[in-house]
């Protein structure tokens, strides 16, 4: 991942994940891992944080970051065994602050900045990419459930398969308004109902 | 005024001293008279009195209105106490212009004089071109050469007090009255004799219209055993003999009868006066103080000196003031008082004549041997390594002799601080000369013998109301080199503890040392100090060594070490010497420029370089 500019900083790489995610040598670098007082280095770091975020929630289809959940905050993104350096919460919190204000993310709102919903692609894009499909699968005009558009035979092969709901909320929300598409209120959040009028957004 | 040189003053405008000076005492707003009249040129400054001269630095200009005037020049001092919107004042009485005052031009004059005069037998022809000092023992008359200091008879030693030579030519009283009555320099008086003094009373009893001069007198000797006692006392502090006695009061009739036989005498300038009892003090004093001297003498030299006393503190003398006077006067006008002890440690300093007993140039002393010394020192003579070997064995003996009387007890250690310096520099030297300095026990030697060094450390008895701002010079003067050897910034308390190490003895406290240091830039001092966010404080010098170049130094430092390494504060404190409160300081200020980033571990706060920056995703 690193280009030539970053090796020469001279951190060593490490190898890459199970599941084949590499992260960027500046993950070995010790001062990563401590929130910055220096205002304008803390942005350099929050940043960089920020986009390896992204990249490992992409990578493994996450969406989910809950601060409470022990297995999040020693998972392999923030706590590198290799150089024994691990973020607090408090630092991940403030990450995550950083990556809200920039629309990456989003706090979960009753959770009290607890959890949050990683945006490793923006609501809008996710919208257009869901309207896309069920045109192009000549789903339009007729009722899915959101089921359907999530763990559906059909959407299997897509990104958006095993989408967050909350995600799917939010794109749905989208396009509604916009006029694409109309809800229909369902006994629970899987049974919840969404029909396509026309192509295009 | 034109009595006054320029001095050279050190990069802090304090004055320069020379090898063995010392400052007495310090008194700030003090302006000058010249004569009577104010001297326009020095309204405002700061008084330095040393062993050796009486300094003004200008309050607004020292640079350039700086001056000293010697103390030898000063015949006698006048204290005025100040009244209403008068600030009290000093007079000081110089010696005439082309008067033999001035011992150090006359010692020169010793080697071309042959020592056989007596005095009794001495022409006054030959005795005009000898004009070497000599003095009268006190016990046995007998008249020794000025730089014997004991009586070549009975083996007394010279007075203290009247270290002045007796001989006309060269006492202070006696020869400025005696120029003011002629009115020319001339030394035609044979010296400590009978005809001397008969000769003087001639000449002054011929034309006492005197009214000049003047002076403080040393003290009472005492008639028992010579002790010259201070004025006031009424007994000898020594042997406990009276000194107010009936014989004053008889020497004081007596010197009234003078006074109407004189009045006679005289011609018209002077007028009778009244006022004999005022004087009378100040007279049997002064004749006291001669009295050892003049008893033998003759009652021409009493009634010529009694005379003299009664013209001096006569109502008359306002009147017969020469315009030539005033300029052989000088007043310091003390306009934040401080004139008390300014007078005490003047008259002190001018008792103990430190110009005096200051250490000759080896060449004045060398003698001229005659043929037979020659030939004996000859043949002791040793040649080659053995003297050599000789000679560096009786340095090493009287170093030793000299270390020895120092540390004996703090007293010692404190009137010896000139020459322990001046060990400690010669040490300094000769090592430095030597090739073996790889040693590192020696390099820190070195070091002990640098932080050495503060010969008279400004106290707050010399320096007075002015303290602070003399430490703050003086500690400028000391610490600028080791604060820049230092890397331009040193926290205080380091500095305090440097400070106080070559001070030696005269301790300052913190709060002095704080307060001194908050002076800096009022005083225009190239250094600054410097609060930390933290709470540190530090001194540092002013432009070279800016934040920027810490933090570049600091990050550049960081840059080089291996990946991963980061830098403690403890590491950097050890690896360029300055204290970890101070490195810690210093790395923080470069964090928050940007340049580093900080890591917390259970491994404690290290820095690092910040790729943050450099980083490119």
């Amino acid at each position: 991942m690193s280009n030539t500019s970053n090796a020469a900083l001279g951190l060593g790489q490490s190898p890459a994940l199970a599941s084949g995610f590499q992260f960027p040598s500046i993950h070995n670098f010790p001062p990563f891992y401590t929130l910055q007082p220096t205002a304008s280095t803390w942005k350099n770091q929050a940043d960089l944080w920020s986009t390896i975020v992204i990249r490992y929630y992409r990578h493994h289809r996450l969406y989910l970051l809950d601060l409470d959940d022990s297995t999040i905050t020693n998972e392999q993104l923030f706590n590198n065994l290799r150089i024994n350096r691990k973020l607090k919460p408090e630092t991940i919190q403030a990450i995550v602050d950083e990556m809200v204000k920039k629309g990456d993310a989003e706090w979960d709102a009753t959770s009290k900045k607890r959890r949050a919903i990683i945006y490793w692609r923006k609501p809008e894009d996710w919208a257009a990419m869901i309207s896309s499909w069920v045109f192009e699968s000549g789903l339009n005009n007729s009722i899915l459930t959101y089921y359907e558009i999530a763990h559906g035979d059909n959407s299997e092969d897509q990104e958006f398969y095993n989408i967050h709901p909350t995600v799917l909320q939010k794109s749905m929300d989208i396009l509604v308004k916009r006029g694409v598409a109309a809800t229909f209120q369902g006994a629970n959040f899987e049974e919840m109902g969404v029909k396509f009028f026309r192509a295009g957004a | 005024m034109d009595r006054w040189d320029p001095i050279q003053l050190t990069s802090t405008f304090r004055p320069q001293l020379e090898p063995y000076e010392t400052i007495q005492i310090t008194q700030d707003q003090v302006g000058l008279y010249d004569g009577r009249l104010k001297a326009e040129e020095y309204p405002n400054g700061t008084v330095y009195l040393t062993s050796e001269r009486l300094l003004y630095i200008d309050a607004k200009n020292p640079a350039r209105k700086s001056i000293g005037l010697p103390l030898r020049l000063i015949s006698g001092i006048h204290n005025y106490g100040g009244f209403m919107s008068s600030s009290p004042k000093i007079t000081l009485e110089l010696y005439t212009r082309g008067s033999i005052a001035d011992p150090q031009s006359s010692s020169d004059l010793i080697a071309s004089r042959d020592n056989t005069s007596t005095g009794m037998d001495a022409s006054l022809g030959s005795l005009s071109l000898k004009s070497e000092p000599s003095w009268v023992c006190s016990i046995c008359y007998h008249s020794n050469q000025g730089g014997v200091m004991k009586c070549a008879v009975c083996g007394v030693k010279k007075p203290a007090g009247s270290d002045t030579p007796t001989t006309p030519a060269a006492d202070p009283f006696l020869l400025n009255e005696h120029l003011y009555i002629n009115g020319v320099s001339s030394n035609s008086h044979s010296q400590t004799s009978l005809n001397a003094a008969t000769g003087f009373v001639d000449v002054t009893s011929s034309d006492p219209g005197y009214g000049g001069g003047g002076g403080d007198h040393p003290g009472i000797a005492c008639p028992a055993c010579t002790f010259h006692n201070d004025p006031f006392m009424i007994q000898c502090e020594i042997c406990g003999t009276q000194l107010q006695d009936a014989e004053s009061v008889a020497f004081m009739l007596h010197r009234q009868q003078q006074h109407q036989r004189s009045i006679s005498q005289l011609p018209s300038t002077i007028a009778p006066s009244g006022s004999t009892s005022t004087s009378a003090n100040e007279g049997s004093s002064y004749f006291k103080d001669n009295s050892s001297t003049t008893s033998t003498l003759g009652k021409g030299i009493v009634s010529s000196i009694s005379n003299l006393v009664y013209t001096r503190n006569s109502p008359t003398r306002d009147s017969s003031k020469t315009p030539t006077e005033d300029t052989n006067s000088v007043k310091l006008s003390f306009r934040a008082g401080g004139n008390g002890h300014f007078h005490s440690a003047l008259k002190t300093a001018m008792a103990t004549r430190a110009w005096e007993s200051k250490p000759k140039p080896e060449v004045a002393k060398k003698p001229v041997p005659n043929s037979a010394d020659s030939l004996t020192t000859s043949t002791l003579k040793l040649g080659g390594i053995s003297a050599v070997m000789r000679k560096v064995e009786t340095n090493r003996i009287e170093t030793d002799q000299v270390l020895s009387q120092a540390f004996q007890d703090l007293q010692g250690l404190m009137d010896k601080a000139a020459e322990m310096v001046a060990l400690a520099e010669t040490i300094s030297n000769r090592l430095a000369k030597s090739n073996i300095m790889d040693n590192e026990q020696t390099a820190t030697f070195k070091t002990y013998l640098l932080s050495m060094g503060i010969a008279a450390p400004v106290t707050k008895d010399t320096a007075g109301a002015v303290f602070h701002k003399e430490l703050a010079r003086e500690l400028v003067e000391f610490i600028l080199p080791i604060v820049e050897r230092e890397g331009g910034t040193m926290s205080l308390m380091d500095v305090y503890c440097v400070f106080n190490r070559a001070r030696g003895v005269e301790l300052i406290s913190p709060k002095d040392l704080h307060t001194a240091c908050t002076l800096f830039l009022d005083l225009n001092l190239p250094l600054r100090l410097r609060k930390f966010d933290s709470g540190l404080l530090v001194i540092q010098t002013m432009a070279r060594y800016s934040d920027d170049e810490v933090s570049e130094t600091i990050s550049t430092r960081i840059r080089r070490l291996p990946p991963g390494a980061g830098l403690s504060a403890v590491e950097l404190a050890s690896a360029i010497q300055i204290s970890v409160a101070l490195a810690q300081e210093q790395l923080l200020m470069t964090e928050a420029r940007g340049l580093i980033c900080r890591d917390e571990s259970v491994e404690g706060l290290k820095f690092f370089d910040n790729l943050f920056a450099k980083w490119e995703i």
